[in-house]
C-alpha cells in the first residue's frame, strides 16, 4: 500500500474514521481574484517535533493537530509557529510540504527550486500540497521565518521565527538554510494581525460505499491518500467551494468523527455540537466555513442539505434537491433540516455577464530615505462598466481606497523593509480585479558600524587574504591591531615542500602546479594570515618566477618556506637566505657564476648583481629615509651604483653551485648535480680572487673566500642608508596604500633602521610600522582622492574564497595559472613576466592618477583587455558558485548571504561590512539596493549572485581604503 | 628549455602619463567592400615590436667576411660563437667588402631582406648626444640615464628620451599629432595587443589594448540600455561620482573595456579571413589581430594607427641564451613574415611599416654561459616603403674593448633612437616643424633622417 505521508499513514481508526493530513485548498483557484473573495485572518500554524529526528512537522489543521496529539506518541506538540493565511491570500505565497517515507522527514519551502532540490536529494519524496499561506514581504507585522538543516547533511529541518529561535537552532548546531518565507510570529495579537482577501476553495467529497455515509475534505493531500488507499470510500468531486476556517464574519463548520457509528458529521451549530460532542463523537476541530448569503451573488450559492439515517445515524450531505431527494428514495436517509449555504458547485468565477475590471500598478522600487512614502499609482479600465473604487494592499494589508481617478495613494513613513503592493479594482457591478504585484525596498539606514569595526575590516583586508565573518571582526576589534598582530607573529605554516612531497606520494609524481597549490592552500586556509600576506609580498620582490626558465617544483616550495620562514624574521638573514637559494640562484643566474676567464674573454655573470641591487635592496638613487630622492649639487638625482660596482658584486658572488657535490672538485662546478632544497655551496677554485668595488666606494680586499665575500657584499648592502625607505615604501604599497607620505615612508624606514631595541632590519618591526602607523590606521585620511590601492586580482579571488567560505570534497585546490589576461586575472603567484615582477612600484596610470603625480602599481596589469578577462572570472565564479572540478572543486557557501537576500538591505549590509570594511557610500548602496529589489524577493540566490557580481567590479571593493 | 609557458605573452612595460578622457569608437559604417583598399587611400601603420629582456643582436646579425667573422668568433667565444655554417647569408647591397649572416632560425626575415622589403639599422641606442669612446672614457659628454637596466632602457626606446623621466611615449606623441585624422575613432589610433606600455601613451591618447586571442567583451553585461538588472547596476555603478583617484582610473578602464571592446569586436566581425596563415605563437596571433585591425581600418574610419606587439624572454643570461634565442628569433622572423604577406593581401604593403626594439644588446663576451646586459644594438624594419636589403647607419667593429666597445663589451651606439625613430616618424607624415614636438632630442643630431624609409609618395 502507497504511503503518501508519514503522518498520514496509519490514521484510519475505523471504517470510515480517517483523519488525515489536512490541507486546505491548493490548486484550483483562479490566480485573478475571483467575486468570492472575502477578507480572512491568519490562523495559527501548529508545530510539531517529530522525535525520531528532531525535524519539525508543521501543520495549519486543527483536526490533524487533535488527532496527532493523541494517536502520535513519536511526534511532540510544541505550540504555535506562526501565524499564516489558510487560503489563498492577497500578496501571499503557498508554503508546501513535501514528505520523504525513507527519510521520514517533512520539508516545507515556498521556492519551488527548493522543492526541486529536496525531490533531487529524497527521490522517494511526495509533494503533499500547499499546507498554508505565507504573506509576501514584512507588511503588518510579518517576520522572517528562517529554516535550519540539521548539520552534517542529516535528514531533518527546524524552524526559527524570532531571533531568540535563531540563536537558539544556531548555537544548538544547526545551519541556517539559504531560503526563508515569512509569516506573522506567535504571541502577536489576534486582532492586530492583519486582514487580508482570501480565495475559497474546493471542498472534496467522498462516500463511503458499505457505510453510505459522507466525508468532506478541504485538502488535497487527504483526497489523495484516500483515493490512493481507501477503496472502500468512492470519490465524489468537488461538492462546492468554502473559505477557511479563518474567515472573520462566516462561521466555521466542525468536523466530528462518531467512532460508535462510524461517521463524519459536519456542523457549524454552536448547540449541534455541544450535544453531538456529548453523544461520544470527537470533534476533530474546525474544517471549513460556511458562505454567509450576504457574502455573495445569490445565484452563486449552493445549498447543502444534511441527511440522517434513522438506523444508522449516518450522514450524507447533498449539494442539490435532486441529489437529496434520490438519496432519501435510493437509501432510506431522512432530510436532518439542516442546511448549509456554501458557494456552487462550478468554480468560482465574477457572475453573470460583467467582466472584471483590469488594473496595473506602478511603484518605487526602491526608497532610500526613511521614513519613506511613495506613490502608488493603479491604472484601473472596465470593459463593460466603470470603476467604483481601487483599494490599495501592502502585503496582506489593506492601505486605503481610491473612488474616483486618478487612482493614486500616497503610502506615507513606510518603516524600513520588504514589501509586495499591489492594487484591486472593484467595477460598478462588485467584480473585482487584482494588479500585478510588486517590490517595494525601503532601505533601513545603513547598519551603523562602528569604528572599530571599520578598522578591524581595514586591517584584515590590509594584512589577510580575506574576511571570513564578522566575528572575525568583531575578535579584532576586541583584540587591537597590536593584540592581533601579536597572535598573528606566533602563528607558523604549513611547509609547502611537505605539500609537494605528499602530493608525489598520493599522485606517484611531481608536477609544478604542486608548488601552487600550496601556496593557495595556505592564503585560504591557514590562520596565519599576516605570514601568508607577507611572504607573497616578499615573493613579489625577492622575484622568481616559473614563466621562465622553467623552475623545478621543489625550487619554487622550497623558496615559498624560506620566505615564510623569514618573513618576520631579519632583512639580512633573508637575503642571505635567498641570495644562495638554489631557485634564485637558476632564475637569475648566479648559480654557476664562475670567475673571469681571461683566455676565453668570460667574466662572472652579472644578472644577480644587478638585480639584487636594483630591485631587492637599494634600487638605483640614493634615497632619504622618507623614501625621496637625494638631490646632487648639479640639481639631478645621484646614482647608487655603476657598472664597476655591478661588476664588482658579479665578482663578490661568482663561486656558486648546487650543494651536495665535491666542492674541491672543478669538474664537478660546470654542470653540477641539481639540489633545489639546501643552499649553493661555494668551490672556492671558480671564486673571482681579486678586489671587487662595491658601494660607495667600498672595496672588498682580494683572496678572500668566497664565503667571506658574499657575507661582506650582502652586509655593504644590508647596511645601505637605501633599504629601509626602500623595502619599506614597497611593503606599505603592498599592504596598506600605493602612495605613502614621505613622513609614512619614513616612521617605517625608522623602525628598519632600529627596532627600538638597536637591531637593524628586523622585518617584524617594519611590519608593525606598516600596518599600526597612523596613517594606515586614520579613518580621517581614507576619503582623501589620493588615498589606497587597487588590490591585487589574486588577492580579490582570494577575498571571495575566504569569505564565501569556498571548500573542496578533498580540502586541496587546483588554481594553478591565473596569468592569463583573457580568461585569467593576468596574475598568479611565482608566475611573473620577469624579476620586474607583475608591476613596478613606480607604475603611473595614465589620466588623472598620472596627472596628480599619484603611482599606482596594480594598473599595470589592468588593461582593457585584462579588465574584460576579470569580470568575466568573477562573474563566473559566482554563476558557477564555484571554482575548479571534481574533488578539488571549490564550492562557495552562499546559504547565509541567500538567507539575507530576502532583504536586499541586510544583504547588502553584510557585503558591505566583509567587503568594503563597512565603508560602502550611499550612492553605491543605493545602486546595490535598486538593482536588487528588481529581482524577485522569491529568487534569493539571482539575488546574491547579482550582489556578488556587482560587488566584485565595484569601485569600492577593487580600491582598498 | 623553452615551455609552452614561455610563449605566453611575456609581457614589460613601465609607467607613462597624460589621459585626457577617450573618445568612443563609433560610427562603424559597415559596408562589404570596406576589406579593400580605396582607390588613393591615405592610411599608414608603424608597428614597435619589442623585444622584451634585451635581444643579444651580436647573434642576430653576423659579420661573416672572413676577418671580422674571426674576431666575431674569438670574442664570443665557444660559448656563444655561431658557426658561419649555420649562419643564413644576406644578400646586403650597400657594405663593400663586409658581407653579413643572419641567425639561423630567420628564415622568414632572410626572405624580406634579400627581396628588398626589410632592412637592418646597425648598433642603436639611447644616445643624449653622439657619443665616441674616447668622449666616455673622458666622461666629457651626458650620457643616457642608468644604462643597462631593464625598466629604464626600455622606457628610453620606448619614449625616445633619455636624459629625463619620460612620462608619454614617442608613438604616442605621434597619435595625439595625428588623430584628428581618424575622426571619431580617436581611441583606435593607438592599440596595443600586448598589454600597457609606455611607447603608446600621448598627452591626450593612450593605447587602447586588444587582446590577440580575440576575446571581446564582458559576457554578463548586457549593454546600457538593458533593463536587467545586472547590467542597470553595471552602468550605474560606473557611471557614479567618485572622488577617489583610484575608483575613477578603475571605472576608466571598465568603461573602455565594455564599451570600446564591443565597438572593435563588432567592426572585426566584418573582417575577411586572409589567405596568409599566421604561426600559432603568441606574436603570430598579436600581428593576426594587428593585420584584421588594419583590415577594417575604413570600418572605422581611420588614417593613421601606431601598433605595440611585444615578445619576451631575451634575458638570457643563462647557458640556456642559444636555445632561447632561436626560438624566440624563430617566432619573430615567422610573425613577421607572415604579417607583411597579409599587408601584400591587403594592399597596403607600403602603408603598413614595421620595426624591432629591445631594452639593449647584449654583452659582447659572455659570462660563461650566457651574456649579460649591453647597449648599442641591431634592429629589423619591415615594409614595403623601406629601402631594403641594406645596411643602415654603421655595424661596429668586432673584437674585444675595440673601437666601438665601451671596455665592458657593450657597443656604443652610433645612431641613436632619436635618429631610428625620427626616419619612421618622417615617414609616418610628421613634418620637419612637429619632428622636435614628438623626438625632443633630434636636434642634438647632425641627421634625423637615416634614409631607411623611401620618399613618401
Amino acid at each position: 500500500m502507497a504511503t503518501r505521508s508519514g503522518i498520514s499513514r496509519g490514521f484510519s481508526r475505523s471504517l470510515v474514521g480517517t483523519s488525515l493530513g489536512l490541507l486546505f485548498m491548493s490548486q484550483g483557484v483562479a490566480a485573478q481574484e475571483s467575486d468570492f473573495g472575502q477578507d480572512c485572518r491568519p490562523v495559527p500554524i501548529h508545530v510539531f517535533t517529530n522525535l525520531g529526528n528532531n525535524s519539525h512537522f508543521l501543520t495549519m489543521h486543527e483536526p490533524q493537530k487533535v488527532f496527532l496529539q493523541s494517536s502520535r506518541p513519536d511526534y511532540r506538540y510544541d505550540g504555535i509557529a506562526y501565524h499564516a493565511y489558510p487560503t489563498k491570500a492577497l500578496n501571499s505565497v503557498g508554503v508546501s510540504r513535501l514528505y520523504s517515507p525513507s527519510a521520514n522527514v517533512h520539508f516545507y519551502t515556498a521556492s519551488s527550486s527548493d522543492k526541486s532540490a529536496f525531490k533531487s536529494r529524497y527521490p522517494d519524496a511526495v509533494d503533499e500540497g500547499i499546507d498554508h499561506y505565507a504573506p509576501q514581504g514584512m507588511g503588518g507585522g510579518a517576520v522572517e521565518i528562517v529554516r535550519f538543516s540539521r548539520p552534517n547533511g542529516q535528514a531533518g529541518t527546524r524552524f526559527a521565527g524570532s531571533s531568540a529561535d535563531i540563536q537558539s537552532l544556531t548555537q544548538s548546531g544547526m545551519v541556517r538554510d539559504s531560503v526563508s518565507f515569512h509569516a506573522f510570529p506567535r504571541g502577536m495579537a489576534t486582532a492586530g494581525m492583519p486582514v487580508s482577501r482570501c480565495e475559497p476553495g474546493p471542498i472534496y467529497r467522498f462516500m463511503h460505499k458499505q457505510a453510505t455515509a459522507t466525508f468532506l475534505t478541504p485538502s488535497e493531500a487527504e483526497k489523495k491518500f484516500v483515493e490512493s488507499n481507501r477503496p472502500d470510500y468512492q470519490y465524489q468531486g468537488i461538492a462546492f467551494y468554502a473559505h477557511g476556517p479563518d474567515a472573520t464574519t462566516t462561521p466555521g463548520v466542525n468536523r466530528f468523527y462518531n467512532p460508535t457509528t462510524q461517521t463524519h458529521f459536519y456542523t457549524s451549530s454552536d448547540a449541534e455540537r455541544a450535544s453531538y460532542a456529548s453523544s461520544g463523537a470527537i470533534n476533530e476541530g474546525i474544517n471549513f466555513a460556511v458562505q454567509p448569503p450576504s457574502k455573495a451573488v445569490a445565484a452563486d450559492l449552493a445549498k447543502v442539505y444534511r441527511l440522517r439515517h434513522p438506523s444508522t445515524q449516518r450522514f450524507l450531505y447533498a449539494v442539490s434537491e435532486s441529489e437529496r431527494d434520490s438519496w432519501i428514495k435510493t437509501y432510506g436517509f431522512k432530510d436532518d433540516g439542516a442546511l448549509m449555504t456554501c458557494l456552487k458547485v462550478s468554480k468560482p468565477s465574477t457572475s453573470g455577464t460583467n467582466k472584471a475590471p483590469t488594473v496595473t500598478l506602478t511603484a518605487p522600487a526602491f526608497l532610500a530615505s526613511t521614513p519613506a512614502s511613495a506613490k502608488l499609482t493603479a491604472t484601473a479600465t472596465d470593459t463593460d462598466g466603470t470603476i467604483s473604487k481601487v483599494e490599495f494592499y501592502n502585503g496582506a494589508v489593506k492601505l486605503g481606497e481610491t473612488t474616483a481617478a486618478p487612482h493614486e495613494y500616497n503610502w506615507a513613513n513606510i518603516a524600513p523593509g520588504s514589501y509586495a503592493v499591489l492594487a484591486v479594482a472593484i467595477d460598478d457591478k462588485g467584480a473585482r480585479g487584482t494588479s500585478n504585484t510588486l517590490p517595494v525596498v525601503v532601505a533601513a539606514s545603513p547598519a551603523v558600524f562602528s569604528d572599530a569595526q571599520k578598522n578591524a575590516a581595514r586591517l584584515l583586508t590590509q594584512a589577510t587574504f580575506g574576511i571570513k565573518s564578522q566575528a572575525e571582526i568583531d575578535g579584532v576589534a576586541a583584540s587591537g591591531v597590536n593584540g592581533w598582530l601579536n597572535q598573528q607573529f606566533a602563528l607558523g605554516w604549513n611547509s609547502h615542500v611537505a605539500y609537494v612531497d605528499a602530493a608525489k606520494s598520493r599522485e606517484g609524481k611531481v608536477k609544478e602546479e604542486h608548488a601552487y597549490e600550496a601556496i593557495w592552500q595556505q592564503w585560504l586556509n591557514e590562520p596565519g594570515q599576516l605570514r601568508a600576506r607577507m611572504s607573497f609580498a616578499l615573493s613579489q620582490i625577492f622575484v622568481i618566477s616559473n614563466i621562465a626558465p622553467d623552475l623545478d617544483t621543489y625550487a619554487m616550495a622550497s623558496y615559498m618556506d624560506l620566505l615564510n620562514r623569514n618573513a618576520f624574521g631579519n632583512y639580512r638573514t633573508l637575503l642571505g637566505e635567498v641570495t644562495l637559494h638554489p631557485a634564485m640562484g637558476y632564475y637569475l643566474n648566479m648559480q654557476g657564476s664562475k670567475k673571469a676567464d681571461p683566455v676565453k674573454g668570460t667574466h662572472p655573470n652579472e644578472n644577480y648583481a644587478r638585480e639584487v641591487l636594483q630591485l631587492f635592496s637599494i634600487g638605483l638613487y640614493k634615497l632619504n629615509t622618507d623614501g625621496s630622492r637625494v638631490i646632487g649639487g648639479d640639481g639631478k638625482p645621484i646614482s647608487t651604483y655603476d657598472e664597476t660596482v655591478v661588476k664588482g658584486f658579479a665578482r663578490a658572488f661568482s663561486g656558486w653551485n648546487f650543494a651536495g657535490n665535491n666542492t674541491s672538485d672543478p669538474k664537478v662546478f660546470d654542470p653540477a648535480k641539481e639540489n633545489w632544497l639546501e643552499p649553493m655551496q661555494a668551490w672556492e677554485m671558480m671564486h673571482e680572487t681579486g678586489t671587487k668595488q662595491l658601494l660607495d666606494g667600498k672595496v672588498l680586499p682580494a683572496s678572500q673566500t668566497a664565503r667571506k665575500d658574499l657575507d661582506d657584499a650582502l652586509d655593504t648592502i644590508f647596511n645601505h642608508p637605501n633599504v629601509g625607505p626602500f623595502i619599506g615604501r614597497q611593503l606599505i604599497q603592498r599592504f596598506v596604500t600605493s602612495n605613502p607620505s614621505p613622513a609614512y615612508i619614513g616612521r617605517v624606514a625608522a623602525a628598519f633602521n632600529n627596532n627600538g631595541s638597536g637591531v637593524r632590519g628586523d622585518l617584524k618591526a617594519v611590519l608593525t610600522a606598516v600596518l599600526t602607523d597612523a596613517e594606515a590606521r586614520s579613518l580621517a585620511g581614507i576619503s582623501a582622492p589620493s588615498w589606497g590601492k587597487q588590490r591585487e586580482p589574486v588577492i580579490r579571488f582570494a577575498n571571495y574564497l575566504r569569505g564565501l567560505n569556498a571548500t573542496s570534497p578533498t580540502g586541496r585546490n587546483k588554481i594553478w595559472y591565473l596569468d592569463d589576461a583573457d580568461e585569467g586575472l593576468g596574475q598568479s603567484p611565482l608566475l611573473a613576466p620577469s624579476v620586474f615582477n607583475f608591476f613596478s612600484p613606480n607604475y603611473r596610470q595614465p589620466g588623472p592618477l598620472a596627472a596628480a603625480n599619484l603611482v599606482a602599481p596594480e594598473f599595470q596589469i589592468t588593461t582593457e583587455t585584462s579588465m574584460v578577462g576579470q569580470l568575466n572570472f568573477f562573474a563566473k565564479l559566482v554563476k558557477n558558485a564555484s571554482y575548479g572540478s571534481g574533488d578539488t572543486k571549490l564550492t562557495l557557501n552562499l546559504d547565509a548571504l541567500n538567507t539575507l537576500a530576502a532583504d536586499p538591505v541586510k544583504l547588502v549590509d553584510a557585503l558591505n561590512l566583509q567587503f568594503m570594511n563597512g565603508l560602502m557610500t550611499e550612492s553605491t548602496r543605493t545602486v546595490m539596493l535598486t538593482k536588487l529589489a528588481a529581482i524577485s524577493a522569491t529568487k534569493p540566490v539571482d539575488r546574491t549572485k547579482a550582489a556578488l557580481t556587482l560587488l566584485s567590479l565595484s569601485p569600492e571593493f577593487a580600491i582598498q581604503k | 628549455m623553452l615551455t609552452r609557458r614561455q610563449f605566453l605573452h611575456l609581457l614589460g612595460g613601465s609607467a607613462a602619463a597624460g589621459l585626457g578622457g577617450f573618445a568612443d569608437l563609433r560610427n562603424i559604417a559597415a559596408a562589404a567592400d570596406l576589406n579593400m583598399k580605396a582607390a588613393g587611400e591615405d592610411y599608414r601603420a608603424l608597428i614597435m615590436l619589442f623585444m622584451f629582456g634585451g635581444n643579444d643582436g651580436n647573434n642576430t646579425v653576423v659579420p661573416t667576411a672572413s676577418g671580422e667573422y674571426s674576431q666575431y668568433a674569438a670574442g664570443r667565444t665557444s660559448v656563444l660563437a655561431l658557426p658561419t655554417a649555420q649562419l643564413l647569408p644576406l644578400t646586403i647591397t650597400n657594405t663593400p667588402g663586409r658581407t653579413f649572416g643572419l641567425h639561423p632560425a630567420m628564415t622568414g626575415m632572410q626572405g624580406l631582406i634579400n627581396t628588398g622589403k626589410a632592412g637592418i639599422v646597425a648598433n642603436v641606442g639611447p644616445l643624449i648626444v653622439p657619443t665616441t669612446k674616447a668622449q666616455l672614457r673622458a666622461r666629457s659628454v651626458p650620457l643616457p640615464n642608468d644604462l643597462y637596466s631593464h625598466s629604464d632602457q626600455q622606457q628610453q626606446w620606448q619614449s625616445s628620451i633619455s636624459d629625463g623621466a619620460p612620462r608619454t611615449g614617442w608613438g604616442g606623441r605621434l597619435g595625439d599629432l595625428v588623430a584628428a585624422s581618424n575622426g571619431t575613432n580617436r581611441t583606435s589610433t593607438c592599440i596595443s595587443v600586448t598589454g600597457n606600455n609606455l611607447f603608446e601613451v600621448g598627452t591626450t591618447l593612450t593605447s587602447f589594448k586588444v587582446s590577440p586571442g580575440n576575446q571581446f567583451g564582458f559576457d554578463f553585461y548586457k549593454g546600457p540600455t538593458s533593463t536587467e538588472p545586472l547590467s542597470q547596476g553595471i552602468t550605474e555603478l560606473m557611471a557614479m561620482n567618485s572622488p577617489s583617484l583610484f575608483e575613477g582610473a578603475w571605472k576608466d578602464v571598465i568603461a573602455r573595456a565594455i564599451e570600446n571592446q564591443k565597438i572593435l569586436a563588432d567592426a572585426l566581425a566584418t573582417a575577411t579571413p586572409f589567405t596568409t596563415t599566421f604561426p600559432n605563437t603568441g606574436l603570430g596571433q598579436q600581428f593576426q589581430m594587428i593585420a584584421r585591425l588594419i583590415r577594417v581600418r575604413q570600418a572605422l574610419g581611420l588614417k593613421r594607427q601606431v601598433f605595440f606587439a611585444s615578445i619576451g624572454g631575451f634575458d638570457t643570461h643563462g647557458d640556456d641564451q642559444l636555445q632561447r634565442q632561436t626560438e624566440l628569433l624563430g617566432a619573430i622572423s615567422g610573425a613577421v613574415t607572415a604579417f607583411y604577406n597579409a599587408t601584400v593581401e591587403m594592399d597596403v604593403a607600403n602603408q603598413v611599416t614595421t620595426f624591432t626594439a629591445s631594452d639593449f644588446n647584449r654583452t659582447f663576451r659572455s659570462n660563461g654561459k650566457g651574456s649579460d646586459h649591453a647597449w648599442g644594438n641591431h634592429h629589423f624594419v619591415v615594409g614595403g616603403a623601406v629601402d631594403g636589403g641594406k645596411m643602415h647607419g654603421t655595424f661596429p667593429t668586432m673584437g674585444v674593448d675595440g673601437p666601438d666597445d665601451t671596455g665592458g663589451g657593450h657597443f656604443i651606439p652610433t645612431t641613436s633612437v632619436d635618429q631610428y625613430s625620427a626616419t619612421l616618424a618622417k615617414w609616418f607624415g610628421v613634418s620637419v616643424g612637429d619632428m622636435p614636438t614628438i623626438l625632443p632630442g633630434i636636434g642634438r643630431f647632425p641627421v634625423s633622417d637615416l634614409g631607411f624609409m623611401k620618399t613618401v609618395t
